[in-house]
């Protein structure tokens, strides 16, 4: 008797259990009906695209193959569709190319696009070491800068203001992998990581109090040459776009665009020259720190300062101009530091 | 003669910064506002004396704002006769100063 009961207790389970499936399923038809009928589509996620970053991750001696790579970011970033950078493929790479991958992850992000990195496989450990000593994928756990200097090295910094601390933190970390470089060197160090920040807190972007307005400060140790090697950049408008031009550049410069030439690298020349007044301000008291900068490196204080902006890059110490088709959305200036 | 001391690292900052205080801390437009221009507006200062060792590094943007904003503030030839430099560690800092100062356009 008591097993029969429990037989049809089960049976009504299962055929409650079973209505109340049909009724799910018959709601969730009635609800798809509703929503075609609406003529309303539920959106779809656009799809992954994987981008796969070049062997030769170094925006000095790759600088056109590294600008394609971006470009590529940029483009999907701009249709919003989510992106995966692919690092494994890297044999070398740049502090300067890395910090500019973070500037356009951060970029992106701050736009609401997902763009990630995905974590170099522990094989590829030099390129991975060289990825952490940045402090990269730190950055992008914790969205901020760790302490300047850990231990011997470096790790990538940003800011949107002129940060004097961090220009002291650089010092800090020139004097401990060089001890014997001289005092008026440091200095002149110090000098211009102020001037590349100011310049790009008054100048690089449009718009002087957006919210992720920032520069980058990196820098690396070569133990066997025994140099630094210091890179510092934005991603705003460039110097080419923002500098103060004359009627004749003005004309050049809409020439070039029609006949699809540019002449950007002259432009940089130019700036760093200090010939003429070239700051978008007007002020004769403006415009002084680029000078300063190309000043210090003829003086060799700094070594092989190679400034690139938009599609053009100067190379101050051996005074060479090149154009690229590829374009560096900003100002990237690299130089080397000795004892 | 009544001469007032300033030297920049001890009493202003050991890390000077750019040129106004909207660019970030440290700013040449407020060391002119906070020590410069009370000690040049002072009657009873004849001669101000800066001392410029014991800093990391000063920027052009920095000095020419503290120095030649001075200028503007209170005139090219104050300047001249109250201001004096010092620095053992950059001797050529004073003339680059001077030159701010005289070439300052209000």
């Amino acid at each position: 008797m008591k097993d029969k009961e429990i037989i049809y207790q089960r049976i009504r389970r299962r055929r409650t259990a079973s209505s109340e499936r049909k009724a799910r399923k018959r709601k969730r038809y009635k609800r798809t009906k509703k929503v075609r009928a609406s003529g309303i589509r539920s959106k779809s996620r656009p799809s992954l695209c994987v981008l796969l970053a070049p062997a030769t991750f170094c925006l000095e001696s790759n600088h056109l193959e590294v600008l394609k790579f971006y470009d590529r970011i940029e483009e999907q970033v701009q249709r919003r569709r989510p992106v995966v950078v692919d690092l494994n493929r890297i044999q070398s790479a740049s502090h300067s190319a890395i910090a500019y991958l973070l500037s356009l992850i951060e970029a992106a992000r701050s736009n609401g696009v997902s763009l990630r990195a995905k974590t170099i496989s522990k094989k590829n450990g030099t390129v991975r070491a060289l990825f952490e000593s940045a402090g990269f994928f730190r950055y992008l756990e914790d969205n901020q800068s760790q302490a300047a200097v850990v231990g011997s090295r470096f790790t990538i910094q940003g800011d949107q203001r002129v940060n004097p601390e961090i220009a002291k933190s650089l010092n800090l970390f020139v004097k401990a992998v060089l001890p014997d470089i001289e005092a008026e060197k440091l200095k002149k160090l110090y000098v211009v990581a102020i001037e590349c920040m100011a310049n790009t807190k008054n100048h690089a972007y449009s718009d002087p109090l957006g919210r992720h307005n920032k520069w980058w400060l990196m820098a690396t140790f070569d133990a066997t040459r025994k140099v630094v090697s210091i890179s510092f950049l934005d991603i705003g408008s460039g110097i080419p776009a923002t500098m103060k031009k004359r009627f004749g550049e003005k004309v050049k410069e809409t020439v070039g665009s029609l006949a699809q030439f540019t002449m950007d690298s002259e432009f940089i020349e130019e700036a760093l020259s200090g010939k003429t007044h070239r700051s978008r301000t007007g002020r004769l008291e403006r415009g002084k720190g680029l000078p300063r900068i190309r000043q210090h490196a003829e003086d060799r204080l700094i070594g092989s300062l190679i400034v690139a902006s938009l599609h053009g890059r100067f190379n101050v110490t051996d005074s060479k101009r090149e154009e690229f088709d590829a374009k560096l959305q900003g100002t990237l200036l690299s130089w080397e530091v000795t004892a | 003669m009544t001469e007032r001391i300033i030297n920049i690292a001890l009493d202003f900052s050991a890390t000077p910064g750019a040129r106004y205080v909207s660019d970030g801390p440290h700013s040449g437009e407020a060391f002119r506002e906070r020590l410069l221009l009370p000690a040049l507006r002072d009657p009873e200062v004849d001669r101000v004396l800066i001392i410029l060792d014991g800093a990391e590094g000063y920027a052009t943007s920095f000095l020419e704002e503290a120095f030649g904003g001075a200028a503007r503030s209170v005139g090219i030839e104050t300047c001249i006769q109250k201001l004096r430099f010092k620095s053992e560690e950059e001797p050529a800092l004073s003339d680059e100063i001077l030159g701010y100062i005289r070439g300052a356009s209000s």
